[in-house]
């Protein structure tokens, strides 16, 4: 799900070396300084913004609260950040990364050739550029102005970004306690619509339960109409809804976990299916399976139901440091992968309120799947295959 | 004035110029003090990119992404066609086939705000060398409307009520990030759908900043830009509160900076100039003492616009000569650094009237002051 950015950060985002060592990016560092030996390059310039500062919150940790920020990584291997800001803030934007080199970007053009003068490229020199998805206009600009005189710029978000899509064994601790947090969202979540609060309030609450157990971020969106999908809350809107569709997602240390859930007081017969559905995408789930074999094992469980567009669309994907991570296509086709996370869902749509969604964030292992949350109301309706 | 009446003058503007379709984008980012002619023209926050294709003819179009949207911007946008999709740009190209589109005089608006490779699909759009509206757009009408001044007032409100809440809840020993995310969490309860909240404290501060996992401590000087959003519209409180009983200094250089913001504030009227503003500050503090202290980095501005939409006048600054019209709405904050006290924020929202000022804010800039000796808030229970 995409969510509404928000005006400005204000959770707990002060590098922790405790949850994330030093050692986890100089493990990073050196897989991604041996892909850009593979490329023929020898330094790169790692773009981040608010909304999507994945690649550059992997390198080094900072997630960028007031605009773009950018890594610029030397031959050396030596690392400066260039961030939003004024002089006077940079002390603060210092707690959010373990770079020491930390500067205001001034004028960006101006500070990337500096950057270029010390350390010494030669002419012709090619560099990498990370993150090209979310850069504006200004910024590209100002970054080929700098570059281009003396050499060319490669966009390798294509090339890196499969790094990102298998978890470390810390990763996937800070996504198990993520999905913890997610956890008890949705229960908050389920009993104030248990104790038929409206929309707002449901979704406040989940958010509030969350915060209270460190989430950096949280989001809960609910359906404003009986059997409707998620959606943002307005001011006005706070009436009781029955089916509720609900969403959340929390980030804890930069790592998203994310679900959906439907409630209702009522039998809710496309719940049933879309359950069914879910719970055979998670027993399928495995390295090297497809996501196109997972929305066609959803589709046959959903019957006689059409499955829900928000999950025809898009049945699970990758989740960590981005709420949706790019697919690993193996040969074009695009595949679940060992060691990786995902978000997995299952929706089903039938005639006017008859509608459901639920999912699960699951670590797919190489002869198991890990579930660490799921909408699923019983382990039941899993076990039976798995070991 | 009203968004009809907003939609019109933008229309005859364009006709004026020989514009017969303009392209306005909105990133989704819908920022405190950066114009968003999206939301300027339709009232409509999208989460994604969006696009509002306005024909000089009549017809109207809103294009939202991602297409999950689809339900939200049914039932809220009504007022032209709108689209929920995940591809703006192969939306728009959809909605223009086949029409004749005046595809000679295309003129675009916010599109440096998009990402550069949707940017760049915009600009090449049928090769056309579209031109540049971002000025021109937000001159033909540059007040808020009567919707937009109504939510600035409710936006304020929230504002009041979040520093109320900070003076309860502020002690010793709590992380400035856990008591930004009390103050949000509470600002949404009370309705607002965002809030641009700097909050920070140190014992002596150069600038306000971001919140940081440090603790609050006894002898600090916590700063907040408290700026809720309500229905899309920002408004903004500028706070100094003394963790603990004030030092004299302190008190004393906070009251030169609420005097030299009512200086501002008692200036505003239709007709003068933002810089008047900014001048009638900065002499405050040059008459104490202070005038290699009215420029950077010692402060930045004395206000500034307040969005989403237009952010007219733009920067309460010395270089900014824009003149003032009734409705416009904005914040006067002196926020600035004294070497005996640090960095000091005072800051009310304003609304032009037809022969003065109002301030939108029922209580006004004083320094706050926390028992030091009060502890034990669980934030978010």
């Amino acid at each position: 799900m995409r969510l509404k950015p928000a005006a400005l950060l204000t959770g707990r985002y002060d590098w922790d070396p405790d949850v994330l060592p030093i050692s986890e990016f100089q493990n990073r560092l050196a897989a991604v300084h041996r892909m850009l030996a593979e490329h023929g390059l020898s330094a790169l310039i790692v773009h981040g913004n608010s909304t999507d500062y994945a690649a550059l919150a992997y390198l080094t940790e900072f997630v960028p609260k007031l605009g773009p920020a950018f890594a610029l990584f030397s031959p050396d291997h030596s690392v400066r950040l260039l961030v939003s800001g004024s002089p006077a803030m940079i002390s603060a934007a210092k707690r959010l990364t373990w770079v020491e080199d930390v500067q205001p970007i001034g004028d960006l053009k101006t500070s990337i050739v500096a950057w270029l003068g010390e350390s010494n490229f030669r002419s012709n020199t090619t560099i990498g550029l990370w993150g090209l998805g979310a850069i504006t206009v200004r910024p590209y600009g100002a970054i080929t102005a700098a570059i281009e005189p003396r050499g060319e710029i490669v966009g390798l978000d294509a090339a890196l970004e499969p790094l990102r899509l298998r978890k470390s064994a810390r990763e996937q601790e800070i996504l198990r306690r993520a999905s913890a947090i997610l956890a008890e969202a949705m229960r908050e979540l389920a009993r104030a619509f248990e104790s038929g609060d409206g929309m707002r309030s449901t979704t406040l609450a989940a958010e509030r339960a969350a915060f209270r157990l460190g989430a950096q971020d949280a989001r809960a969106l609910a359906s404003a109409r009986p059997g409707g999908p998620p959606a943002l809350p307005s001011a006005y809107d706070d009436c009781a809804v029955d089916p509720l569709l609900a969403y959340a997602a929390v980030r804890f240390a930069g790592y998203w976990a994310e679900g959906f859930l439907t409630l209702s007081r009522l039998h809710n017969s496309a719940l049933m299916q879309a359950q069914a559905g879910l719970a055979a995408i998670i027993r399928r789930a495995r390295p090297g399976v497809t996501f196109a074999e997972l929305t066609a094992l959803a589709e046959q469980h959903v019957r006689p139901y059409e499955m829900h567009p928000l999950t025809k669309q898009s049945i699970g994907n990758s989740i960590g440091l981005a709420l949706e991570e790019p697919h690993e296509a193996v040969a074009s086709v695009l595949t679940l992968r060992k060691d990786g996370v995902y978000a997995l869902r299952c929706g089903a749509a039938g005639q006017g309120s008859d509608n459901a969604i639920v999912s699960a964030m699951v670590h797919v292992q190489e002869s198991r799947v890990e579930v660490f949350w799921s909408a699923l109301p019983s382990a039941e309706l899993l076990t039976e295959t798995l070991p | 004035m009203n968004l009809h009446d907003r939609i019109d003058a933008v229309r005859k503007g364009m006709a004026a110029e020989g514009v017969g379709l303009l392209i306005a984008a909105s990133s989704g980012l819908h920022s405190l003090d950066r114009p968003d002619p999206v939301c300027y023209l339709t009232d409509y926050r999208s989460i994604g990119e969006s696009l509002f294709l306005l024909f000089q003819s009549g017809a109207a179009i809103l294009i939202v992404s991602p297409a999950a949207d689809a339900d939200r911007v049914a039932s809220r946008y009504t007022a032209s066609a709108s689209v929920a999709t995940d591809d703006v740009f192969d939306a728009m190209q959809a909605t223009l086939a086949g029409r004749q589109a005046a595809a000679a005089s295309i003129a675009t608006a916010n599109i440096a705000s998009l990402p550069y490779r949707l940017a760049q699909r915009i600009f090449s759009f049928d090769g056309s060398a579209a031109r540049d509206f971002d000025d021109a757009l937000y001159c033909l009408g540059e007040c808020k409307t009567g919707d937009e001044i109504e939510h600035a007032r409710k936006a304020t409100a929230i504002a009041e009520k979040a520093f109320e809440r900070l003076l309860e809840t502020a002690h010793p020993g709590l992380p400035e990030c856990e008591l930004a995310v009390e103050l949000n969490c509470y600002t949404e309860s009370l309705g607002a759908e965002d809030n641009f909240l700097m909050l920070s404290a140190s014992p002596h501060a150069r600038a306000v900043t971001p919140s940081s996992a440090r603790r609050i401590e006894r002898g600090d000087v916590l700063l907040a830009e408290l700026s809720p959003n309500f229905e899309g519209q920002f408004s903004q409180i500028c706070r100094t509160v003394s963790i603990g009983t004030p030092r004299r200094e302190l008190q004393e250089k906070y009251d030169l900076a609420v005097r030299a913001m009512w200086a501002g504030i008692e200036k505003i009227r239709p007709g003068i100039r933002a810089s008047e503003v900014c001048h009638a500050i900065d002499r405050v503090f040059e008459a104490a003492g202070y005038v290699e202290y009215c420029r950077p980095p010692h402060m930045r501005r004395r206000g500034h616009g307040l969005g989403c939409g237009s952010v007219a006048p733009g920067d309460i600054a010395a270089d900014n000569h824009t003149l003032l019209e009734e409705g416009m709405v904005f914040v006067v904050h002196p926020n600035q650094y004294i070497p005996e006290a640090g960095y000091l924020l005072c800051g009310e929202p304003v609304r032009v009237t037809a022969t003065g000022v109002e301030t939108l804010s029922k209580r006004t800039a004083e320094l706050g002051v926390v028992d030091a000796r009060r502890s034990g808030f669980a934030p978010c229970a």
